[in-house]
């Protein structure tokens, strides 16, 4: 199993089985970061993640969990992130598909999943309306941000926290 | 933590964090693993060569300045080469050496009180380093460390004595030996010392390392004799490091280099053509057969023009084969623990693997996934509870059960996945992951705190 290209960060997380992959990503690793994650069961290619919501963002309060699946040719390949939370932002659909430049053409292999769980957390404090997944609400965060603001401060409070 | 995998914080809890940073440059930035034949750029990167080879392949780009690069644009980098094997023999020696110790170590052997002193200011900056540490990073470490300094009074007063004197406070006479001038206790030199260092001064032969053990020295001789013996084992390392470097020199005269081939004008029996001049495997589909030779070039290229130390075809063709192997294991991957969980379900395995080939097609369908996953999540919780309560009996049990012979093992532990403790984890580790997958769902869930307090909660109940 340890054949896998995971990034080593990663693989220390997963191998130290026994505790749950969400505490030993933030606690041991990373303790100041508003993020975990970790293999869901024994494949190592799925993994889950958490995100808390940017406390300079209408989704602060709210924690955010993502699914993450690696390819087989990870790190040379992107791996395919979506929200498993309902979230109301530009760049993410209703599916949970997120429209980050880092997860499509510009990846590059020397990225880490926590690089890039940091983008989506930035993505969340500042959405790109410029390259929307969702024009209509794009349209609103350019013309009615307090509208926009308040929409996401009730999904969050609905659906994540 | 663990000697399998090495990670740049493992320094971070030593008396010299900066490290870290060193083992952090000595790695190749795309699989995080010491630089493996490591291969500069035009732009100045370095990495393993097919790490890059393989990055290059499916983007023209430098990993880490996305500048244009090109294969040819690739020079072996042999100094960092043996930079890097000669850190990675040091590694764990030197991080031995550099763990933070619980109790200020006993002073050298060659005993002096001022070395003791500069001993007990070492301890008292690595603990303020400590104490830093403690508020800057995580909490598991606050305990031992609070430990510590409750406990420094005592040992430090112990410390500030020479080793000596604590010899003579806990009550084991020290006296010198008149004929070799080392302290031993009086009552060994009464006894045997003498008489031994006498006989061998009268044969002329030279002085013997200490045979008696007093307390201190017991910790301290093996750990000197120890340092001999690695400086000299890796004294020769070093040259070997220097040697190769200075022996490394690329030829290209008597290199060949594989070239790339152009698939789309290439029909299937001139590709089998032409793996099997090289004398690779033709079975397989076209896809493959191009994988195949791919990775082989790759191999072939990284190994005769960046390695210092090529090795010979039939390694490579060992090589081109695991990577085969495992990249089927890879594919048939699909079928992982979660398919097998709920194949007593076949709608379910059949959602799960449509969820699954969906999420790799980008077309993520949250609702379902976490539909499928919570029923079988729930099934896995009651299993691990009435696992839990039933834990204790068991394990009581566990000796019998060892004496059963291995097919009936083996029957009991099919049905009943309770007995495994390999599936246990699994379970707490899936039973976590409910707890998250559920929460978004739930309109009553707890805060964050309770949440992040919840699973370590399961794991130990």
């Amino acid at each position: 199993m340890l054949k896998l290209k995971l990034s080593k960060e990663q693989c220390n997380e997963s191998c130290s089985s026994g505790m749950s992959p969400f505490n030993l990503f933030s606690s041991q690793r990373d303790p100041i970061s508003s993020f975990s994650a970790g293999p869901v069961g024994d494949d190592l290619y799925h993994w889950q993640a958490s995100i808390m919501g940017p406390p300079d963002s209408p989704y602060a309060g709210g924690v955010f969990f993502l699914s993450i699946h690696f390819p087989t040719d990870y790190p040379f390949k992107p791996p395919k992130i979506s929200f498993t939370t309902k979230i109301y932002h530009p760049n993410i659909n209703a599916n949970g598909n997120i429209c980050l430049d880092i997860l499509k053409d510009q990846w590059s292999p020397a990225l880490t999943l926590s690089k890039v769980l940091l983008s989506i957390c930035s993505l969340l404090t500042d959405a790109n309306p410029d390259d929307p997944l969702v024009p209509e609400i794009a349209h609103i965060y350019k013309t009615d941000r307090s509208k926009y603001e308040a929409t996401a401060r009730e999904w969050t409070k609905k659906f994540a926290v | 933590m663990n000697g399998s995998i090495t990670d740049p914080t493992d320094f971070r809890e030593t008396e010299l964090p900066l490290f870290s940073q060193l083992d952090s440059l000595l790695r190749c930035h795309i699989c995080k693993d010491f630089l493996k034949v490591p291969v500069l750029t035009p732009c100045g990167h370095t990495f393993c060569s097919i790490c890059i080879r393989e990055a290059i392949n499916k983007s023209a780009k430098c990993p880490l300045c996305l500048n244009e690069l090109r294969e040819s644009g690739l020079r072996g980098d042999f100094l960092t080469g043996e930079v890097v094997n000669c850190y990675q023999n040091l590694r764990q020696p030197l991080l031995e050496r550099i763990q933070k110790v619980e109790e200020p170590t006993v002073a050298g052997s060659e005993t002096s009180l001022i070395e003791i002193e500069s001993d007990g200011d070492r301890e008292r900056i690595s603990d303020i380093e400590e104490d830093f540490q403690i508020l800057a990073t995580n909490e598991r470490k606050r305990l031992p460390g609070i430990k510590k300094i409750t406990k420094r009074p005592a040992s430090r007063k112990g410390g500030s004595k020479s080793n000596i004197e604590s010899m003579f406070k806990s009550g084991v006479e020290m006296g010198e030996c008149p004929i070799c001038n080392e302290f031993f206790p009086v009552k060994t030199i009464e006894r045997t010392h003498m008489d031994e260092c006498l006989t061998r001064q009268a044969l002329g032969k030279p002085k013997p390392k200490r045979s008696v053990k007093t307390p201190f020295q017991t910790s301290n001789r093996p750990s000197s004799v120890d340092s001999i013996a690695s400086n000299l084992k890796y004294g020769e390392n070093g040259a070997q490091h220097l040697k190769n470097y200075l022996e490394s020199a690329v030829n290209d005269e008597k290199r060949l280099r594989l070239p790339k081939l152009d698939y789309n004008t290439l029909s299937l029996s001139q590709l089998k053509q032409k793996l099997g001049s090289l004398g690779l495997p033709s079975f397989g589909s076209k896809q493959s057969l191009m994988a195949r030779y791919n990775h082989y070039e790759m191999l072939w290229n990284s190994n005769f023009f960046d390695s210092s130390s090529p090795v010979n075809e039939n390694e490579l063709k060992r090589q081109l084969l695991s990577w085969e192997a495992s990249n089927n294991l890879n594919s048939n991957n699909n079928n992982n623990t979660i398919g097998k969980m709920i194949t007593k379900n076949k709608d379910g395995e059949r959602t799960y693997q449509k969820l699954l080939f969906d999420f790799k097609s980008d077309k993520f369908k949250r609702k379902s996934w976490i539909r499928l996953f919570r029923r079988m999540f729930q099934t896995l919780i009651k299993e691990a509870k009435s696992k839990m309560q039933d834990k204790a009996t068991e394990e009581r049990d566990s000796d019998k059960r060892s004496d059963a012979p291995v097919s009936e093992d083996y029957q009991t532990l099919i049905p009943q996945p309770e007995s495994n403790v390999a599936s246990s984890t699994a379970v707490l580790a899936l039973e976590d992951a409910q707890s998250a997958v559920k929460t978004p769902l739930d309109t009553e869930t707890p805060s964050i705190e309770s949440k992040s307090g919840q699973n370590p909660d399961m794991n130990i109940s």
